[in-house]
């Protein structure tokens, strides 16, 4: 009895491991509609594009902390092009998922809401 | 097949776990490497966000790992408790493997999908984590398949479960203890 069901975990979790790898190579990353470059828009976006990394409240994860921080940037223009363009191997390029009103509207929230400048 | 070498021959069953070890684990680095990574959570279910529930996750597929050690080391003879092995006990083993590597996926497709792998070596934690990670995979694989052939070496599947059990640690370390050090402990 207690083998059998060890065979039907099995067989399921073998389902599990294809359905994954096909998961992997279809599931495209989610871009938020946007209506205008807003601070709740900018919010949003954050959640859905940057929290994974940098922590929900930008208190840093894989990806350094944001909030209260961004020193090594003086203008907010400096943070909007690090974003669009990404570093290879750390940070990927948003410029290819957001356009630019999504992209501001994220860098204006994370400079203000989250790293309070 | 068996081809020589200078210390007797290698099975063909070796070179099919081998070859299976391989593909998977390039498969997974090149994965990792080509695709655009996401960048976004995907499961978190009730915890805060997806590295909080991949660092916990991590943590329990490691108590099911140390389970695997043991009960195998009970099966090759190698500890005596329980004195007399139940019928269940090579069941269990099975099942343990089997449940931890089920919740491996959801923490892999994150890592592969929305991060990518790390190939510069300066990143020592990321590059560490994203090779080993490959190589957990290709152990893996390697071990499935030796362990459904009874012509393979007595020695090779000790072998083989000693790397996925070894990777999976310094996977742990590399993520979920360096999570819970510098991240957030317990960051539920």
């Amino acid at each position: 009895m207690f083998k059998r069901l060890v065979d039907l975990v099995q067989i399921l979790v073998a389902v599990a491991t294809v359905a994954t790898v096909v998961l992997l190579s279809t599931v495209s990353p989610t871009v938020a509609e946007v209506e205008s470059p807003d601070t709740a828009l900018g919010g949003d976006l954050y959640q859905s594009n940057c929290a994974g990394c940098h922590g929900a409240g930008g208190e840093g994860g894989i990806g350094p902390a944001l909030a209260g921080g961004l020193a090594r940037f003086e203008l907010v223009e400096e943070v909007a092009r690090f974003v669009s363009t990404g570093v290879p191997g750390r940070m990927p390029g948003f410029e290819t998922r957001l356009d630019p009103d999504q992209v501001n509207a994220v860098v204006q929230y994370v400079w203000a809401d989250l790293a309070g400048r | 097949m068996s081809v020589a070498t200078a210390t007797g021959t290698i099975s063909g069953v070796l070179w099919k776990a081998l070859l299976a070890g391989g593909a998977v684990a390039v498969a997974a680095g090149v994965y990792g490497s080509i695709h655009d990574p996401a960048g976004q959570q995907t499961i978190s279910l009730f915890f805060a966000n997806t590295l909080s529930f991949k660092a916990w996750t991590t943590t329990l597929i490691l108590v099911f790992a140390l389970y695997q050690l043991y009960s195998a080391l009970r099966m090759w003879g190698k500890v005596s408790f329980p004195r007399e092995m139940p019928s269940w006990f090579g069941d269990a083993h099975r099942l343990s493997g089997t449940l931890a590597f089920a919740l491996s996926l959801p923490v892999a497709f994150h890592c592969l999908w929305a991060l990518g792998f790390e190939p510069d070596f300066s990143e020592l934690r990321r590059f560490a984590h994203s090779s080993l990670g490959c190589l957990f995979y290709g152990a893996f694989a390697a071990k499935v398949t030796l362990v459904r052939s009874p012509e393979a070496p007595s020695w090779a599947l000790p072998v083989v479960g000693g790397v996925v059990f070894t990777t999976l640690v310094t996977i742990w370390l590399t993520s979920s203890l360096w999570f819970f050090t510098t991240v957030a402990f317990p960051g539920i």
